[in-house]
């Protein structure tokens, strides 16, 4: 059946068939912030950190900032994707692959965060030579790295359809498909154990993504410093990361679909679902940061109020008031009502939340390493070229991925759009068994 | 097996410093020359703090010599992923350089920020140095290390002298600069030694106490009182 | 008896470990030696050596590596540290290795400021060629040697040579002289030699001014007596109370800061003794015995002269004082009754910067404390020194052409005029060089000062050397003043060269401390002394028969010699051995270390210094050496001073009147100190106090980047200078922390960072001594201190506004 792949869903397969002028651009656009990032690391690389703003006492900033923020991004796909397939939302289908791929294409980014910021880059080895099980750090290492391979596997089961598809609808790269393709023909039984395959993953993959970003929040949490020894950091930055990745799913659904002219496989109804999502979180979060500062004001340890009043009225009021205009008020404000203007309220409700993450990450790093318990100077931290750069070229390169993605595979995912046009019979069959059984109501 | 510690007494300490060049120079310690040290990087294993007490409204001052407080329970050890710092048997707190991957972790961890980073590299060897500490390279943390070198050099004597080692052969360079003779060094398990004598005395104290990092750094209080 | 050192080790033996330490960290002498070889590399050596990087003296142990210096420590067996150190003495690596060192002597080429280098036979020939071509036209005299703060051979030697060549001007550039007996001492006590002041044994410290943990006669000896006042052994824990308008590092660890407006301290300390008198808390048994002015008088001619009381009563009533000085009535009382009920209590007001104008009556009435409390004499409080007993230099033969040239006046005016009392005045030299009055300058000689950065007639003297045709100087260093020289013949830096310091402000002990090179030269340069002691032979003739020693080493071991003659004192040594000998002593036995002078050399270079720790039985008598052979108040020696002078000159007007005095009266004589009124300072509202921090060595210390980088604890500086600004003041004009302000005299003004700092007064600002970038002499009238000759350093008024 793989070669009745014609009628609408050609559109999908387009933008791997022909390249426009478009394309060239998006490239040569995005290279602008990656080569600035590659020169700011070279310089790093051969001068030392001492390139960057960071000082005594604030040894850490952007770098572990952005490595915070991407692997928050990194729950978008994965999660959401798995989440919804398991409670079999129909809405899902021409979502997840683009979620999925968020996911691994972020997850490097964020990982490669910590490279960067290792004085010793060189040393990395020494991770696996004289690792210490002790500490945070390596819970990271371990629990990101099975993230990765479980969202790549989880990426890619359910690519093998439409990669068969493209070997034997696309004339170019006969080869690497036919090989990625596993020999596929959608037998019964392929599909069988597929759907069986997609379903494990799905069930594995939600737990390690809850881990991540646990073990992640612990490297503060496990220390003694005011503002980081919190017992809630674990989920705190679990909703935050979700938060966050759900705001970036959006905002990557509405680029491709003004890109590629998705707009009948992403529709408003999409959007509304996912803008709901992102209500539902925005609150979540409030409630967790709400928690979080008011223990700290409430306890009043003058070393934690010393960080509390810096973020309230302090050096950093305007990161922390920005971080809660973002990630608060202004998706209020969008999301309460979409029946109208859905897209448009969801996107910038979507803009605002990855800035506002990205607030959120550096006001939990930063204050409180410019605020030591000891009578210290404190120190004010301002970032360099250099890591504005390294930040700048790690979007770049998280969005030529995700591009260059799109020239290989199909955007959405064929086989379970047209599955679930197939199966509309069978979906209806199960709406039915979800309502009260008419028999039983007669007697 | 003794467990070194010290008592600085901030009632006599007068805030002039020489601890902190006796440990730059008996440490290898560099200038980190005028850019660097204006952007926040001066390196100080040992550092004085000066606390001014706000009832007074700054009219109080009071100064603070703050090594590395050798804590018994190190919240920068645990947290370092490469065990390149770590609590020796003798309770010493110990930097392993080449080991050090630079992640800075220990920095974050430690409450008393005795850690310091080499953000580049600030000096190549040269005359002038103390041949039994290495030079850092650039990348690593580096702290007060109770000036480990001076136990080993005294433990190689007394072995040479076919004698038994006396701890008080072993004074790291702040200790013995110090004009006020504020810093006392020695076996806090020797309830015999004049640091124990002193750690027990009613003035003294120790920084953040209540994170329960015990520092083996006691701290004896200004002004009148017993001790 | 004999008493061998191998006999002492046996019976110290139960201080095996401590002295095992000791052993290992001194060049192994003696007995040790042999036990060092066994376990220390063997090219590894500790140097004993001499802290030059203020008047301390404090004891080194230079640690040596094949000869190349590796570290500094202190010298445990010195009796003046003990083994500690203040911050400069590590920075002292810096200074040795620094690489901007004049590294050989160097020619002026073209204008000055430009240099090339030439060798040292050439230069000292240089030099040589013009100095005997001034002296055979008889203008020996028109040669200016100008120096700095040092004191011991390195002092007698150029003053032999001045004597020799034949020139009345070896003037030194300073305001604090320790190895001279202070003015107000001299005059009220009629002492020849400094007093010292026993802080170690004092329960009660009294200080105006003195930077006793920061400055003054070298931190380290002064911050081992305030540990002990602080806490030892049983002894109960003493007071100090810091005198100073600024809160300073002392100020911040007494007992309690008395802050006064700036130059009142004259007024305050005769408040504290009209509270004295008022309440009968003096000690009147010392006042009635032994001193003279007290109470009203009548001369022989049966004159009536008012005394010290009654000026103190009449004049000085608590409330005038706290007024004039702005001390609350209650801690002057305060003060009052603690210098009489903790003993022994002293009072320190021998600071080295003037007071203000009239700084002699400032230090006079000082001083008065100390005889109302009675500790003249007496442990822990007002001692003397003896005198060491180093063999004299044969005497000066003066050839006709030095008698010639020592026959003339004084270029710098010192012990003229108003600069009687001065012994030296080098705040003159810029207008009579220019003048050429009494005549002109042909040869400046720099050694080891730089007034072109630290005299506040820098300007005028930068104008001045232009019109002398040779300019010498002997700095290792390019300072600001070396650079306009027409020839530099670089100096070892102390860890370099052979040296001696005798120091003389101690309590208790007398100390010879001997030096040998630490470090073989790294450049191409030669110890001064030596190069004094070449160019004098080279001048030949009269003047070089004054100069019989090899080199500078040999004359400092034939002064030893002295010591060695005098039978008494030690050569320091391991404590226990030191205690052990002073038991012996008691029992009434001196016990000889060494057999012969040359076992007494080695020990005394391989350890370091000399010491007499029984002192000089400290007689009222030997302290009391005035004409009444009393303490007096009323200074019948200033009297005779006055009154010679008025005999010379015109009545000794100008004299009179920089005493500040219109007419010849008891006033002048007694410690009376007008009570200033608030001067006109409607443009120029603020004072200008500049200080010394602890971290800044002799000489600035911006070649030790250690020094430069934490300077300070009380403010968070680097590198640069700065300005404290009281909060309040601040706050009243717009200034912020960190802000960069324009500071502005009726001199000129400079630019640099504010400081809120609340230990000033909000009529004061504050400027140390110290950084890159712009100078307090930039700003400091040339107003002069009539007993030092030297510029007046706080009491230029200023002006601060954001730039
Ligand atoms: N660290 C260091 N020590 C040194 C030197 C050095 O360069 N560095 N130089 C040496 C030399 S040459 C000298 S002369 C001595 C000088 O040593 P000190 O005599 O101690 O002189 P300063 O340290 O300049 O000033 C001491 C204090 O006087 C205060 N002061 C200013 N005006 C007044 C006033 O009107 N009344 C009172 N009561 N106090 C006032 C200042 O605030 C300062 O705190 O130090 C010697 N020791
Ligand atoms: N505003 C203000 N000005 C002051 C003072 C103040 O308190 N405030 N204090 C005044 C006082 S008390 C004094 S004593 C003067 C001190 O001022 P100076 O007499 O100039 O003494 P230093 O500042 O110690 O400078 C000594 C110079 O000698 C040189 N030198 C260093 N080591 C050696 C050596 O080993 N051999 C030789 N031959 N030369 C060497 C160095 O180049 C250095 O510049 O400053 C005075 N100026
Ligand atoms: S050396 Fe002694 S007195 Fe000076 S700061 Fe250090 S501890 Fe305090
Ligand atoms: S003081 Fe800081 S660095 Fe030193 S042991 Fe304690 S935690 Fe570690
Ligand atoms: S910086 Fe070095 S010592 Fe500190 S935690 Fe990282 S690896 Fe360990
Ligand atoms: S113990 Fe040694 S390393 Fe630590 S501060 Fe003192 S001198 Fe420096
Ligand atoms: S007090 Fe003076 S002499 Fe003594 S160590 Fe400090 S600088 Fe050197
Ligand atoms: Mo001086």
């Amino acid at each position: 059946m793989a070669d009745t792949a014609d009628g609408p869903d050609q559109t999908l397969l387009r933008p791997i068939a022909e390249t426009g002028r478009g394309f060239y651009w998006a490239v040569a656009l995005l290279s602008i912030p990656i080569l600035w990032g590659a020169l700011a690391y070279s310089v790093q690389f051969y001068e030392g950190l001492g390139v960057t703003g960071l000082h005594q006492p604030v040894s850490w900033g952007f770098y572990v900032t952005n490595f915070v923020f991407f692997i928050g991004i990194s729950h978008a796909g994965t999660l959401i994707s798995a989440i919804l397939r398991l409670s079999k939302a129909e809405w899902r289908r021409p979502i997840t692959r683009m979620a999925e791929v968020i996911t691994c294409m972020v997850l490097f980014i964020g990982a490669s965060q910590i490279l960067v910021d290792l004085g010793r880059p060189d040393r990395l080895l020494n991770v696996i030579l004289h690792g210490r099980y002790q500490s945070p750090l390596l819970w990271d290492a371990t629990s990101i790295s099975a993230y990765m391979m479980a969202s790549l596997t989880y990426l890619y089961l359910p690519m093998i359809p439409d990669i068969a598809i493209l070997r034997d609808r696309l004339g170019k790269r006969k080869l690497f498909y036919s090989v990625l393709a596993l020999g596929w023909t959608g037998t019964e039984r392929q599909q069988r154990i597929l759907n069986r395959a997609i379903a494990i993953m799905a069930v594995l993959v939600i737990p390690i993504a809850v881990s991540v970003h646990s073990v992640v929040s612990f490297v503060f949490s496990m220390t003694l410093q005011p503002m980081w020894h919190s017992t809630i950091f674990g989920p705190y930055f679990v909703v935050g990361a979700i938060f966050s990745g759900i705001a970036a799913l959006i905002v990557a659904m509405i680029i491709f679909r003004k890109a590629y002219g998705l707009q009948h496989y992403l529709k408003p109804i999409h959007f509304r679902y996912l803008g709901q999502l992102l209500l539902v979180m925005a609150l979540l979060w409030f409630y967790f940061t709400f928690a979080e500062y008011l223990t700290g004001y409430y306890g009043a340890e003058p070393e934690e109020l010393k960080v509390f009043w810096a973020k309230f009225t302090g050096p950093f009021w305007p990161f922390f008031w920005g971080m809660v205009l973002c990630n608060f008020v202004v998706p209020l404000a969008c999301l309460v009502s979409l029946k109208h203007h859905t897209v448009g309220k969801v996107l910038t409700a979507s803009l605002f939340v990855i800035v506002g993450m990205w607030l959120e990450r550096f006001i939990i790093v930063v204050p409180t390493l410019s605020f030591p318990r000891l009578p210290f100077p404190e120190g004010i931290y301002w970032p360099t070229w250099v890591e504005w750069g390294e930040t700048a070229g790690s979007f770049g390169l998280f969005a030529l991925f995700y591009l260059l993605f799109t020239k290989f595979f199909p955007i959405i995912s064929i086989w379970e759009i047209r599955e679930g046009r197939e199966g509309l019979k069978e979906v209806e069959e199960r709406l039915i068994t979800y309502l009260p059984d008419e028999a039983e109501e007669r007697t | 097996m003794a467990l070194w510690g010290m008592v600085i007494d901030l009632d006599r300490c007068t805030g002039c410093q020489a601890c902190v060049m006796a440990c730059k120079a008996e440490n290898n310690i560099p200038a980190v020359g005028e850019k660097e040290a204006k952007r926040e990087r001066i390196i100080s294993w040992m550092q004085v703090l000066t606390e001014t007490d706000e009832e007074h409204h700054g009219e109080k001052m009071r100064f603070i010599p703050r090594p590395c407080l050798q804590c018994d329970d190190p919240p920068c050890t645990k947290v370092c992923p490469v065990y390149a710092t770590y609590r020796n048997p003798e309770g010493i707190v110990a930097q392993i350089y080449a080991r050090c991957i630079g992640c800075r972790f220990c920095m974050a961890a430690c409450p008393y920020n005795a850690k310091y980073f080499n953000w580049h590299t600030y000096q190549k060897e040269g005359p002038g140095q103390n041949p039994d500490v290495s030079v850092r390279p650039k990348g690593v943390v580096e702290k007060c290390t109770f000036c480990h070198h001076r136990l080993q050099k005294a433990r190689a004597r007394a072995l040479a002298e076919k004698r038994d080692f006396d701890p008080r052969e072993y004074v790291p360079a702040c200790a013995e600069a110090c004009l006020a003779q504020a810093i006392v060094f020695g076996d806090l398990s020797d309830p015999v030694s004049e640091v124990a004598k002193l750690a027990r005395s009613p003035r003294a104290f120790k920084l953040q106490e209540e994170l329960g990092t015990k520092p083996k750094v006691i701290y004896l209080t200004e002004g009148e009182g017993g001790g | 008896m004999r008493f061998t050192r191998r006999k002492f080790l046996q019976l110290a033996s139960g201080t095996a470990a401590a002295t095992a330490l000791l052993r290992d960290r001194l060049s192994g002498f003696g007995q040790a030696s042999g036990e060092l070889e066994r376990w220390a590399t063997p090219e590894e050596i500790s140097v004993p050596s001499i802290c030059q990087q203020c008047p301390g003296g404090c004891g080194l142990l230079v640690r040596t590596l094949d000869g190349e210096v590796a570290g500094i420590s202190g010298n445990p067996l010195h009796p003046v540290n003990g083994g500690a150190l203040c911050p400069k003495a590590f920075a002292g690596l810096q200074l040795l290795y620094d690489s901007n060192r004049v590294k050989g002597p160097m020619a002026r080429a073209g204008e000055r400021g430009k240099f090339r280098p030439i060798g040292w036979d050439e230069a000292l020939s240089m030099v040589t060629a013009r100095l005997s071509d001034l002296r055979g036209k008889g203008l020996a005299h028109t040669v200016v040697i100008l120096g700095g703060q040092y004191r011991g051979y390195r002092d007698a030697l150029w003053k032999r040579f001045a004597e020799a060549y034949g020139t009345p001007n070896y003037i030194r550039a300073r305001c604090f002289s320790p190895e001279k007996p202070a003015l107000a001492h001299r005059l009220m006590q009629g002492v020849t030699s400094p007093l010292s002041h026993d802080l170690a044994q004092a329960r009660f410290i009294l200080s105006f001014g003195a930077g006793l943990l920061e400055s003054w006669t070298g931190p380290v000896h002064t911050s081992r007596a305030f540990a002990r006042l602080r806490r030892s052994g049983d002894r109960p824990r003493g007071l100090l109370v810091q005198v100073d308008p600024r809160r300073s590092a002392t100020a911040i660890k007494a007992d309690r800061w008395i802050s006064l407006a700036p130059g009142t301290d004259g007024v305050l300390a005769l408040g504290i003794a009209n509270a004295m008198i008022r309440e009968g808390l003096y000690d009147q048994e010392f006042v009635a015995e032994h001193t003279f002015g007290f109470e009203d008088w009548v001369d022989s001619a049966g004159r009536q002269h008012q005394g010290f009381k009654n000026l103190v009563l009449q004049d000085y009533g608590l409330f005038t004082v706290s007024a004039a000085t702005g001390v609350p009535v209650k801690n002057i009382l305060e003060i009052a009754r603690n210098l009489a009920t903790l003993k022994p209590a002293v009072v320190v007001g021998e600071r080295g910067p003037a007071f203000g104008p009239d700084d002699l009556h400032t230090r006079m009435a000082i001083h008065s404390l100390n005889a109302l409390v009675g500790n003249i004499g007496v442990t822990g409080g007002v001692q003397i020194q003896g005198e060491l007993p180093l063999a004299p230099l044969p005497a000066v033969d003066q050839d006709a052409a030095a008698k010639r040239g020592l026959a003339q006046p004084r270029i710098d005016g010192a012990g003229e005029k108003q600069y009687l009392l001065a012994s030296d005045a080098p705040q003159l030299l810029p207008e009579r060089i220019m003048s050429g009055i009494p005549y002109p300058v042909n040869a400046l000689f720099l050694y080891a000062t730089n007034p072109l950065a630290n005299q506040p007639g820098k300007e005028a003297l930068a104008g001045a050397m232009k019109k002398i045709p040779f300019i010498l100087s002997f700095s290792p260093f390019l300072d600001e003043s070396s650079a306009m020289a027409d020839l530099i013949l670089p100096d070892h830096t102390y860890l370099e060269r052979w040296q001696d310091d005798q120091i003389t402000h101690l309590a208790g002990f007398t100390c010879f401390s001997v030096a040998r090179p630490a470090s073989k030269p790294l450049h191409q340069t030669r110890n001064t002394a030596d190069a004094v002691l070449q160019i004098g032979q080279a001048l030949g003739g009269g003047v070089a028969q004054n100069f019989p020693w090899k080199n500078f080493a040999e004359l400092l071991h034939e002064g030893a010699r002295g010591l060695y003659e005098a039978h008494r004192g030690y050569v320091v040594s391991i404590h226990a051995e030191e205690a052990l000998r002073k038991v012996l002593e008691r029992e009434g036995f001196w016990v000889p270390e060494f057999k012969d002078f040359d076992a007494f050399w080695k020990g005394l270079v391989e350890r370091g210094a000399w010491w007499d720790p029984t002192g000089l039985p400290v007689s009222r008598k030997a302290l009391l050496r005035t004409a009444s052979g009393k303490f007096e108040f009323y200074s019948t020696a200033l009297k005779d001073l006055v009154d010679k002078a008025a005999k010379q000159e015109d009545k000794a007007a100008s004299l009179v009147a920089a005493l500040g005095g219109g007419k010849i009266e008891d006033q002048l004589f007694l410690p009376a100190v007008a009570v200033p009124r608030p001067a006109q300072t409607e443009s120029f509202p603020l004072r200008l106090i500049t200080y010394r921090l602890m971290s800044r060595p002799m000489g600035g210390g911006k070649n030790q980047p250690w020094l430069m980088e934490q300077p300070a604890v009380h403010v968070r500086a680097s590198w640069d200078g700065w300005i404290e600004v009281n909060p309040k003041t601040a706050d009243a004009l717009g200034i912020k922390e960190k802000d960069w302000v324009w500071v502005e005299s009726a001199k000129g003004s400079i630019k640099l960072q504010a400081k809120l700092y609340s230990g000033t007064r909000a009529d004061v600002v504050q400027m140390p001594l110290f950084g890159n970038g712009p100078n307090p002499n930039d700003l400091i009238a040339n107003e002069i201190d009539i007993s030092r000759g030297f510029g007046l350093l706080n009491t230029t008024q200023v002006k601060i506004r954001r730039a």
